[in-house]
C-alpha cells in the first residue's frame, strides 16, 4: 500500500508531469498556412532572353537574371512531357524539368518567376529551351536536361494562380521565331482532308503524330501531339474554326501543340470554296399520289398494326404521309426508311425536313439515323439514335397550315454510310379511349454539307 | 508419418518391459524428467537480469523480419549473449526465420498464422508480468508444445505466477523511449483463495535515437487466480499494448553520404516547426485468456485455456495521384541520378547544406492539394453527379489489419509410471483477419478519388479498369473512408500432439508426434474493375494435413556431463503470404502449392560443473519446397510485376559454444560462438505475373544455388566479463563479433534474361552476380547495477531500490550496418547493377538505458 509521505507525493508529480507530456503529443499537426514565396521581380524579358542564345549553341546564365511570367502550358493532358512553357509580354520560352505531375504545382495560370543564374540555354531543333545542364550521351544530339526537382524552389519561384491569358491571334503566315512557346490563336482553319477524323496520335504504340492544319487562303501548320496525351485517341473534326496552341518548331517545320482539345474549336462550315453540297434531297415529286408510298431506295415498313406511309399530293406538291386511323389496332409502328447516304466525304452534314400533323391526339413521330442497318426489311433490329428535330404538333381539329421546319440537325458525329428513318407510333384500339392516331405529312427531307 | 508412430509405440514398449526387469533410478522431481533442464532451472539466478526490450523499429519493416531472440533471460548461454548482445545485428538463432518458432502465453498461441511470426507488440512494456519465461531451442523435449526447429517460447502470466511485490520503475533512455514508467502490483493467494496482478506502464519520446522517431505507448494487465479447490485453479487475464511510433527507413549510401550521417531518415520532414513522420504505425490488440488447471492424483495435471484476441494494426503511408513523388530519398532526386557532373556536383553542395531538401515537404503538397482546383463527373456512380473542389493529390494512407482470434487449447501431462511421462495437447484456432487501407490525412485537400492510377495509363480505353470497387465507380473518398483494397482471410488451425519422456539411470530419452490441420481462405470486400470476376467475394479455400514427429536421447556420462542427440522431420503447410499472388486485388494463387518439408537433427555435449558451465553442440536442417512472394516495380515490363518464387530449399548447418567459467568467487568468465552455414540449396523457380493484367509474363528459374540465407550474421561470437561483488553490485561487460552477414538478394538479376549478351565471367557480370555481404562487425555493451534497502523518502518500513544501467556500442561506433536488402529493381536496358544501389539499416550508436526501481 502507498503510504502518503513526501517521497511518494513528489514521485507522484513526477509520474502526472510525465503524463501530461503524454497527453500533449497527441496533438494533431497543425496546417501549414499558404504558401507565400518571396517576392522578387524580374530583369530580364524573355524577348531579352531570346536574344541570348544562338542557334545551335548552349550558354549557361554567368549573372543574376530574373525572367517572368505566366504557365501557359502544363502537363495535365500528358502532351507536354516534364517541361512547362512560361511567357510574358514580350514571348514565351519552355522549360525543362526533371519530373512528371507538374502541373500540381505549375498549372496554367500560374505567375512564376524563374532565377536562371545556374540554369542553361539551349534549343531542341530550333525551339529555345532552359534546362540545368546539357547531356552529351549523344555527340550528335546534345540535348538540355531538366531541372532536378529537389532544385525546383532553388531556381523556380512560385506566384499568384488564376491569371488570366489572352492568345494572341495571329495567322499562318505569321508564325515566325519571335511567337515560339507563346499561346498563339489562329481562326479559319481546318484538318487536311486526308487529316480529319483521324486520332490526334497513335495511342496503340504510344508515338506522336502530326496533323496538318490548313487555312481557308494559303499556309499550313502541323499540329502535334504525343502518343501519351490523354487525348490522343481522340479524333480529330472535320469542321473549320479556330484553334488555340503552343507555336513551336522542329527545325524549318512549324508545330502547333494544343493543352487539351478544348482548344480546338472547329464546327463550322469548311472553307471548300464551292459552298456546301447537297449529299441528299428527297421532295417525293415523283412519288405515287395514292396508296402505300413506293419510291427507289426508300422503305416503307410496317413493324406493327399494318399502316404503311401513303403517297399523297395537295396542290402540285407531293409528299408521304401517315396515320394510325381505322386500324382498330391496339399498337401500330411505321417505319420509313431512307436510301443509305455517304457521310465519308463531306464535314458538318446538317439534315433537314419539313412536317404537318393533323387531328393530334398524341402519336408520335421521330427520326433516327443509324450507321449499322443492313437495309432490310427489319429496321427495329437496327441500333438507331434518335435526332433532335422540331416536329408539327398540335393541330387538334384539322391539319396544320403550314409546313413546320425541322431545324438544321447536325450529322457531324456520324460518319460513313447511313440512313435516317421516320418512325412512327400510334394506337387505333377499339375502345374509344387511348386512341391515337395524328396524321403526318413529310417533305423535303435534304442532307448538305462541305 | 507411420514412422513416427513406429518409433513412439516402439520406445514406449522398451519402456515398459524394462521398467518391469531393471531397478528404477529414483526421480528426485517429477516436474523435470529432462536431466539438463532440471540442472538450468536450479541455478537461481543470482541478480535480476535485465529484460530485453524489444526495439519497436525494427519491426515494423517488411523487408526486414527480426527475430528478437528471447524476450527474458534464459540459461542457455548461447541463447543469453544472442538476446542482450547478438540482437544489434539481428542475429537469428541457427539463422531461422520467425515462422519456424512459436510463442504462447499460458497455452494460447501468440503467433499469427497469416505470416507466421509471433506478435510481440502484444505485450511490449510489460516486463514486470512477463518474466516467468522458458524457452527451447529446437527439437528439445518440453511440456507444453511440440515445437519446431526455432524456439519454442512459453510466457505464464498467471497471477500466482508472479512475484509478490509492489514495484515502481522509472527508466531513462536514448533509444526508441526517453522515458517509461512502470508499476505493478501483485498480492500472492489470500485465505480465500483469491490472488490478483495488476501492471501498467506508459512510456514516450518526442524522438527516439533516429530522427523523426517520436512514440508513445501505453500497456496493461490485469491477472486475477482463484483456487477452486486443492487442485484446480481458474485464472483469468486480460492484456493489452497500445503504441505509435514513427518509423525508420532503409537508406541508400548515398543519400547517408548527402545527409552527413547514418542516422538519416528520410520519412519525416517539418510540419508547422515540428518533425511530422509520415509512416506511423500503431496498435493495439488486447489479449484476455481464461485458463483452468488440474491437478490430478498421481501427479496428472490438465490445462485448458480459452484465449481471445481483438484489434488492429496500422501503418500509414503516402499516397499520391499524377504528382511527383514526394519521398526525398526517390532514387531520381539523389545527385547520383543526374548524368551531368556539373548539376550532380551543383546538386550535391545544395541538398548537403540544405536539410529541407532531404526531408519531405509537407508544406509543398499541402499547397498543391489546396490549389488543385478539379471536377469528377459522374462522382460517386451517379450520371451527371459532379464533384468539385480541392482534389487532393497527396494524401496519408493507413493501412489496417483488424484481426478477431480466438484460441482453445488443452495440454494434457502425465507419469505413466515412475520412469516414464506422458504429455499431450490440442488446440483449435479461428481468426478472422481484415486488411484495408483508408485514408488518415487529406493533407489540406478536401477529396481523393478511388482509382488505380496504374490501371489509367496502363488501360487508357478501359474506363472501368480505374476502379478500385466497380460497385462505387469514381467514389469521393474524405477522411476515414476505406478505399483501394479490403478483404478478408479466414483461418483455421488445429493442432494435435504427444510426446513420451523417459528417463533411466544411464539416459534420458523422447519421443513425440504432431498433427496439424490449417484452412485458409480469402473474401474480396471490394470488386476491383481491372479483375471483376475474381476479387469480390470468397476465393476457393486451401486445406492442408500436416505431421511432425521428432526424438532424441540424452547420454549421463556423469551427474555433471551429458550427450544428447535430438533429430526430428517435419512437414508444414505454406503460409497465406506465401500462396496468394495479390491478395489485395484478387484471389489468384501460386500454380503449384506444396507443404514445406523440415528435417533436422542436433547433437551436444553439456558439462555442468561448478567452476564451469558449457554446452557444445552441431546442428544440421534442411528446409524444402518453401515458397514467397514479392511485388516490385520491373524495369523490363515498364510494370509492377508479382514475383512468385516457388522450390525454395535451403540447408542451415553449424556449431554452437557457451561457457560460463568461474575465475574466482566474483569474476566470471562468459563465451558464447555460434558458427554458421546458411544457403539456399537450389535453383528456385519464379514465376512473374503482371500485378495490372494477371498476365503469366514468364517462367523461368533463379540462380539461387548456393546464396547465402540472409538477415543475420552467420557467425557470431561473443566475450564477456561478469563481476559480482559481495553485495548487490555487479559489473558485465562483453564484447560481441560478426562476420559472413549478408544481405538479401534481387532475384531478378540472377536470372538468364538480366545475364544474357553478358560476358562470363566479366566484372560486369560478377558484380551483377555477387551478394553483397557485410563487413566484419564488432560491439561492446556494458551494464550494471546495484540494490539497497532502507528507509527512503523518509519511510517507516525499509523499502528496496534498484537501480540498473545499460550501454550498448560503448565504444559508439556508428558504422554498425544491422540489415540490409539489394532494392527489388533492376535496370534491364543498362543492365548495370549499381544503379538501384542496396539500402541499409544502421544500428544506434552509444545507446543507454537507466532504470531505477523502488519496491514498495
Amino acid at each position: 500500500m502507498i503510504k502518503k509521505n513526501a517521497g511518494a507525493s513528489i514521485m507522484k508529480q513526477v509520474v502526472l508531469i510525465n503524463l501530461l507530456g503524454i497527453l500533449s503529443c497527441n496533438k494533431p499537426f497543425d496546417a501549414p498556412p499558404s504558401y507565400n514565396g518571396p517576392d522578387i521581380q524580374p530583369n530580364l524579358s524573355i524577348r531579352d532572353l531570346h536574344k541570348m542564345h544562338f542557334n545551335g549553341n548552349f550558354e549557361l546564365v554567368l549573372d543574376e537574371w530574373i525572367i517572368e511570367g505566366v504557365v501557359v502550358a502544363d502537363d495535365k493532358e500528358d502532351n507536354f512531357y516534364k517541361s512547362i512553357v512560361l511567357q510574358d509580354s514580350t514571348g514565351g520560352v519552355t522549360v525543362r524539368m526533371g519530373a512528371s505531375g507538374l502541373y500540381t504545382d505549375y498549372p496554367v495560370g500560374r505567375r512564376l518567376a524563374i532565377k536562371l543564374k545556374g540554369l542553361w540555354l539551349g534549343d531542341y531543333a530550333g525551339l529555345m529551351q532552359i534546362g540545368a545542364s546539357v547531356d552529351r550521351t549523344d555527340p550528335a544530339y546534345p540535348e538540355l536536361t531538366g531541372i532536378p526537382l529537389p532544385l525546383f524552389d532553388r531556381y523556380i519561384v512560385k506566384k499568384n494562380l488564376n491569371n488570366q491569358l489572352t492568345p494572341k491571334t495571329v495567322r499562318i503566315d505569321d508564325l515566325h521565331d519571335t511567337l515560339q512557346s507563346c499561346l498563339i490563336q489562329i481562326n479559319d482553319l481546318e484538318f487536311a482532308v486526308s487529316d480529319t477524323g483521324r486520332t490526334y496520335a497513335d495511342v496503340i504504340n504510344k508515338q506522336s503524330a502530326n496533323r496538318t492544319l490548313k487555312a481557308c487562303g494559303v499556309g499550313s501548320v502541323f499540329l502535334r501531339s504525343g502518343g501519351f496525351a490523354n487525348f490522343a485517341n481522340i479524333k480529330t473534326p472535320r469542321g473549320n474554326g479556330s484553334i488555340t496552341a503552343i507555336y513551336s518548331v522542329f527545325n524549318k517545320e512549324k508545330q502547333l501543340m494544343i493543352r487539351d482539345t478544348s482548344d480546338v474549336q472547329m464546327n463550322g462550315l469548311r472553307c471548300t470554296g464551292t459552298g456546301s453540297k447537297v449529299l441528299f434531297n428527297e421532295d417525293f415529286e415523283v412519288a405515287n399520289t395514292s396508296g402505300d408510298l413506293v419510291l427507289p431506295g426508300w422503305k416503307n415498313i410496317n413493324e406493327s398494326g399494318g399502316r404503311s406511309y401513303q403517297g399523297k399530293s395537295f396542290g402540285n406538291n407531293r409528299y408521304a404521309e401517315i396515320n394510325a386511323f381505322a386500324g382498330n389496332q391496339p399498337l401500330v409502328i411505321s417505319w420509313l426508311v431512307s436510301p443509305p447516304v455517304n457521310l465519308s466525304n463531306s464535314a458538318n452534314e446538317l439534315l433537314s425536313f419539313q412536317t404537318k400533323d393533323g387531328f393530334d391526339n398524341g402519336a408520335v413521330l421521330q427520326v433516327y439515323i443509324s450507321s449499322n442497318y443492313d437495309g432490310g426489311n427489319t429496321p427495329w433490329k437496327a441500333k438507331w439514335v434518335v435526332l433532335k428535330a422540331n416536329i408539327s404538333k398540335g393541330s387538334v381539329t384539322g391539319l396544320a397550315t403550314d409546313w413546320a421546319g425541322s431545324g438544321n440537325i447536325s450529322l457531324s458525329g456520324f460518319s460513313g454510310l447511313v440512313y435516317i428513318a421516320f418512325r412512327y407510333e400510334g394506337a387505333d384500339p377499339v375502345s374509344a379511349t387511348d386512341k391515337r392516331t395524328t396524321s403526318f405529312q413529310i417533305d423535303n427531307v435534304r442532307i448538305v454539307g462541305n | 508419418m507411420s514412422k513416427c508412430m513406429g518409433l513412439l509405440i516402439s520406445l514406449c514398449v522398451v519402456q515398459g518391459v524394462s521398467a518391469q526387469t531393471k531397478p528404477v533410478r529414483k526421480v528426485v522431481k517429477n516436474k523435470f524428467t529432462d536431466s539438463l533442464q532440471a540442472l538450468e532451472a536450479a541455478a537461481d539466478m543470482v541478480y535480476e537480469l535485465p529484460v530485453v526490450t524489444v526495439n519497436e523499429q525494427s519491426r515494423n519493416d517488411d523487408n526486414a523480419p527480426f527475430l528478437p531472440s528471447l524476450l527474458a533471460a534464459n540459461r542457455d548461454l548461447v541463447q543469453t549473449m544472442a538476446a542482450f548482445h547478438f540482437n544489434v545485428v539481428r542475429f537469428r538463432m541457427r539463422g531461422y526465420d520467425q515462422r519456424f518458432s512459436e510463442t504462447q502465453i499460458n497455452g494460447i498461441s501468440m503467433n499469427n498464422p497469416i505470416d507466421g511470426n509471433t506478435q510481440f507488440g502484444l505485450w511490449s512494456g510489460l516486463n514486470d508480468v512477463t518474466r516467468n519465461t522458458q524457452s527451447w531451442l529446437g527439437w528439445r523435449n518440453n511440456e507444453a508444445a511440440f515445437g519446431n526447429i526455432g524456439h519454442t517460447t512459453i510466457l505464464d502470466m498467471r497471477a500466482t505466477k508472479q512475484r509478490v511485490q509492489e514495484q515502481v520503475s522509472y527508466a531513462f533512455s536514448n533509444r526508441s523511449f526517453a522515458h517509461r514508467w512502470m508499476f505493478s502490483k501483485s498480492r500472492g493467494m489470500n485465505k480465500r483463495g483469491w490472488a490478483f496482478t495488476v501492471s501498467g506502464s506508459f512510456r514516450f519520446a518526442d524522438e527516439g535515437y533516429m530522427p523523426g522517431t517520436g512514440n508513445r505507448g501505453y500497456s496493461y494487465y490485469v491477472g486475477i487466480d482463484k483456487r477452486l479447490s486443492n487442485d484446480r485453479l481458474l485464472s483469468i487475464i486480460l492484456f493489452g499494448s497500445s503504441s505509435e511510433n514513427g518509423s525508420q527507413a532503409a537508406i541508400l549510401k548515398e543519400s547517408a553520404d548527402l545527409a552527413g550521417t547514418v542516422f538519416y531518415n528520410p520519412n519525416w520532414g517539418y510540419q508547422s516547426g515540428k518533425k511530422r513522420n509520415a509512416n506511423i504505425s500503431k496498435g493495439h490488440q488486447p489479449v484476455m485468456i481464461i485458463t483452468h488447471e488440474q491437478k490430478m492424483n498421481n501427479h496428472s495435471s490438465l490445462t485448458s485455456s480459452l484465449g481471445i484476441c481483438v484489434g488492429e494494426r496500422s501503418r500509414t503511408a503516402m499516397d499520391w495521384y499524377r504528382a511527383p513523388d514526394p519521398r526525398p530519398d526517390y532514387y531520381r532526386y539523389l545527385p547520383g541520378y543526374q548524368t551531368d557532373s556539373m548539376v550532380r556536383v551543383n546538386q550535391l553542395a545544395i541538398m548537403s547544406d540544405d536539410e529541407s531538401l532531404r526531408q519531405i515537404n509537407w508544406n509543398r503538397l499541402y499547397e498543391v492539394n489546396r490549389n488543385t482546383v478539379e471536377s469528377v463527373s459522374d462522382a460517386d456512380g451517379i450520371v451527371g453527379n459532379t464533384v468539385s473542389g480541392m482534389r487532393s493529390h497527396y494524401i496519408l494512407e493507413e493501412r489496417v489489419a483488424a484481426v478477431k482470434r480466438i484460441e482453445l487449447s488443452s495440454v494434457f501431462h502425465a507419469p505413466l509410471n515412475k520412469a516414464l511421462d506422458f504429455a499431450g495437447g490440442i488446440s483449435f484456432q479461428l481468426q478472422s483477419a481484415r486488411y484495408f487501407k483508408k485514408i488518415n490525412d487529406l493533407l489540406g485537400g478536401e477529396f481523393f478519388v478511388d482509382w488505380n492510377q496504374f490501371a489509367e495509363s496502363d488501360f487508357p480505353n478501359d474506363p472501368l479498369a480505374i476502379q478500385n470497387d466497380i460497385h462505387h465507380l469514381n467514389r469521393i473518398v474524405r477522411k476515414g473512408d476505406v478505399y483501394g483494397y479490403d478483404y478478408g482471410v479466414n483461418t483455421q488451425k488445429a493442432n494435435g500432439w504427444m510426446q513420451v519422456n523417459g528417463s533411466q539411470k544411464k539416459i534420458d530419452y523422447f519421443a513425440a508426434v504432431s498433427l496439424q490441420y490449417l484452412y485458409y481462405q480469402r473474401e474480396g470486400y471490394m470488386q476491383n474493375g481491372l479483375f471483376p470476376d475474381n476479387s469480390l467475394g470468397r476465393s476457393e479455400p486451401n486445406e492442408f494435413a500436416n505431421y511432425a514427429c521428432k526424438a532424441g536421447i540424452t547420454y549421463k556420462i556423469n551427474g555433471r556431463k551429458y550427450l544428447y542427440l535430438y533429430g526430428g522431420v517435419l512437414t508444414q503447410a505454406p503460409l497465406f503470404d506465401d500462396v496468394f499472388i495479390s491478395p489485395r486485388t484478387r484471389d489468384t494463387k501460386q500454380e503449384e502449392i506444396r507443404n514445406q518439408t523440415i528435417r533436422s537433427v542436433e547433437a551436444g555435449y553439456v558439462w555442468n560443473a561448478p567452476s564451469i558451465k558449457m554446452r557444445m553442440s552441431g546442428y544440421a536442417a534442411k528446409l524444402l519446397n518453401g515458397m514467397n512472394i514479392t511485388t516490385f516495380y520491373h524495369d523490363g515490363y515498364m510494370s509492377f510485376v508479382n514475383y512468385a518464387l516457388t522450390g525454395i530449399d535451403k540447408l542451415h548447418f553449424g556449431a554452437e559454444l557457451g561457457v560460463d567459467l568461474k575465475l574466482s568467487g566474483k569474476i566470471n568468465l562468459n563465451a558464447a560462438a555460434s558458427l554458421g552455414r546458411y544457403y539456399e540449396s537450389s535453383r528456385q523457380l519464379v514465376t512473374v505475373t503482371a500485378d495490372n493484367d494477371a498476365a503469366v509474363l514468364e517462367r523461368s528459374v533463379i540462380y539461387s544455388q548456393n546464396y547465402r540465407v540472409a538477415g543475420t550474421p552467420q557467425e557470431a561470437y561473443g566475450l564477456g566479463i561478469h563481476y559480482q561483488s559481495a553485495g548487490s553490485f555487479y559489473l558485465d561487460i562483453t564484447g560481441s563479433y560478426f562476420r559472413e552477414q549478408w544481405i538479401d538478394y534481387n532475384p531478378l538479376r540472377r536470372t538468364y534474361a538480366a545475364l544474357e549478351n553478358i560476358q562470363e565471367g566479366s566484372d560486369q557480370w560478377n558484380r551483377m552476380i555477387q551478394q553483397v555481404k557485410l563487413p566484419d562487425q564488432f560491439t561492446m555493451d556494458l551494464s550494471a547495477g546495484s540494490s539497497w534497502r532502507n528507509h527512503f523518502f523518509g519511510s517507516k518500513l525499509k523499502r528496496t531500490l534498484l537501480f540498473y544501467l545499460s550501454i550498448n556500442n560503448l565504444l559508439n561506433d556508428r558504422t554498425i550496418i544491422s540489415g540490409g536488402y539489394e532494392q527489388l529493381r533492376f535496370d534491364t536496358d543498362t543492365k548495370n547493377p549499381d544503379k538501384f544501389p542496396p539500402k541499409y539499416f544502421h544500428a544506434m550508436g552509444l545507446n543507454f538505458s537507466i532504470n531505477i526501481s523502488l519496491r514498495l
